[in-house]
């Protein structure tokens, strides 16, 4: 482990690294001014890795995972190690997520902008936005980027079938498919045939 | 919160939403939906970012994943101790499991135990933890003991999976098995289903259910195709159940993703011979027999598993 040094650009300045300070005397200077310009990499990890999360938690909980372990960033790639830690946070967001739906948890009362996305962009009821947020999180990567675009970021099909190379009605296709697995969450026939949406995943040990 | 959404959605997509609406199981359409102006990118819905009580909340989800995942590498510390299990080093075909040393592995343990603030409530996971500390040449605690504290802390399924491996060890195959398929009624992710499934596979091998467990493992390599222990016991069950077929096919494939020169081939052996070697006679003397019929066509991997497993 390496104690951070500053270096030339001062927006690091926030992670010196004092060995008497724990995390939550870091937090205040991280959260002050966003120096760390956090909640842009937290926004755009959301979009390159097409994850339906609410930004502000994932935004909190990358700078609580930086605080705790700020004794471990190297200053040779801070930057690098910054974006681990933004990955961290949302993997963590996703597994509890998918724990808290599977155990019956009471859905948060705070308005969550992902299920204004997911009420406001393909009318499913709020109260079955986590149940299809964790089936969306399940999907392959390509084909929760293709939603992503096609949904959220609200390109037209034509721009996504001509960046991709791929024939129209293969990018319908591939969105239908998305889309009607999303859509038939939680039902047994949905998840008897579930297994090809289904993600690479981590490994056991 | 300030939601600025910009974007029209397709009028192809559109209609896609309505045809698949059409299907009376669809949670599609339920609510009306914003046609124009639809939607826009989570940043612009979410501009403020974090407060301090959010990311001091937050700071508290942190530490129960930190004590919930030394708890968790407790629990593999364990089992790679216990015998009979076919808990392989390798992760997949190239990358060998991390094992922290024990100095390492204590030191995080102390750091935690230092900074963990009073409002985590896992006073039993932490005295577990503790206990490593204070006395680290005493008997350790069971792994079912540390994956009980992790789930108490984090809901996790490789605590279960760890726990229905201590059970193995201990020869109790079908209370492994009851564990196991548990944990895959809830279906776990991709990685964890095929862990699971070996798993299966050795315990229905260890009552004797050889076609069973030859399924199992067929299933986990189907759903974990980086790791070589499921190919490999395929393999030595395929032959068992005289099933020239898939044993050829096995072969191959390890032939093609492992390679005859993998460092971690002669262990991964080792754990099938482990494996099979409280076998009944009579299903070693299949075994043998396939392989001598069909060695021929088998390639270097194959022969060497199979010379391996008759000896």
């Amino acid at each position: 482990m390496c104690p951070i040094e500053p270096p030339s650009d001062p927006r690091f300045d926030a992670l010196l690294f004092d060995p008497h300070e724990g995390p939550r005397e870091v937090l205040p200077r991280l959260v002050e001014g966003d120096p760390l310009q956090l909640i842009e990499r937290c926004a755009r990890h959301l979009t390159s890795e097409a994850l339906l999360l609410d930004l502000e938690r994932l935004h909190a909980r990358s700078l609580a995972l930086i605080a705790r372990h700020l004794p471990e960033a190297l200053v040779e790639d801070v930057s690098d190690w910054i974006a681990e830690r933004v990955s961290e946070a949302a993997s963590q967001l996703v597994d509890e997520e998918l724990y808290e739906d599977r155990l019956g948890f009471p859905l948060s009362g705070t308005v969550d902008p992902r299920s204004e996305i997911l009420v406001g962009a393909l009318g499913i009821e709020p109260a079955m936005t986590r149940e299809i947020s964790v089936s969306f999180h399940r999907l392959p990567i390509r084909d929760r980027r293709t939603f992503w675009r096609a949904v959220v970021s609200g390109e037209s099909l034509s721009g996504i079938t001509e960046e991709s190379g791929e024939t129209r009605d293969h990018v319908i296709e591939g969105l239908r498919r998305v889309i009607r697995s999303l859509s038939l969450t939680g039902l047994r026939e949905r998840d008897a045939g579930s297994d090809e949406f289904e993600n690479e995943g981590q490994e056991t040990s | 919160m300030s939601s600025r959404w910009n974007h029209q959605i397709d009028p192809a997509l559109v209609e896609l939403f309505q045809e698949l609406a059409s299907d009376p199981r669809s949670s599609l359409l339920r609510v009306p939906i914003r046609r124009t102006g639809a939607i826009g990118s989570i940043k612009e819905v979410s501009p403020r970012g974090a407060n301090l009580m959010a990311a001091e909340r937050e700071l508290l989800e942190v530490f129960r994943h930190e004590v919930r995942d030394l708890l968790l590498e407790a629990c593999r510390r364990e089992l790679y101790g216990l015998s009979g299990l076919q808990l392989s080093r390798w992760r997949s075909f190239d990358a060998r499991v991390h094992v922290a040393p024990e100095k390492d592995w204590l030191g995080r343990v102390s750091r935690t135990l230092d900074d963990v603030p009073e409002e985590i409530e896992a006073g039993g996971a932490l005295n577990l933890l503790s206990a490593c500390v204070v006395n680290p040449g005493d008997k350790s605690p069971k792994v079912s003991q540390f994956a009980g504290a992790a789930q108490r802390v984090l809901f996790d399924d490789r605590a279960r999976i760890y726990a229905a491996l201590e059970l193995l060890s201990e020869e109790s195959p079908r209370a492994a098995m009851s564990l196991l398929n548990g944990v895959l009624d809830d279906k776990p992710e991709r990685g964890l289903s095929s862990y699971c499934w070996q798993n299966l596979g050795v315990s229905q091998h260890r009552m004797g259910d050889i076609s069973a467990a030859l399924k199992s493992y067929e299933q986990a390599s189907l759903l974990g195709d980086a790791r070589p222990g499921p190919l490999l016991s395929a393999f030595s069950a395929a032959l068992a159940v005289e099933d020239d077929m898939r044993a050829k096919h096995f072969s191959a494939e390890l032939e093609d993703q492992m390679g005859a020169e993998h460092p971690g081939l002669a262990e991964e052996i080792q754990l099938l011979r482990q494996v099979t070697c409280s076998e009944a006679t009579e299903i070693k003397v299949m075994r043998k027999d396939t392989f001598i019929r069909i060695e021929d066509r088998l390639g270097i991997i194959g022969r060497r598993i199979g010379n391996a497993l008759i000896e």
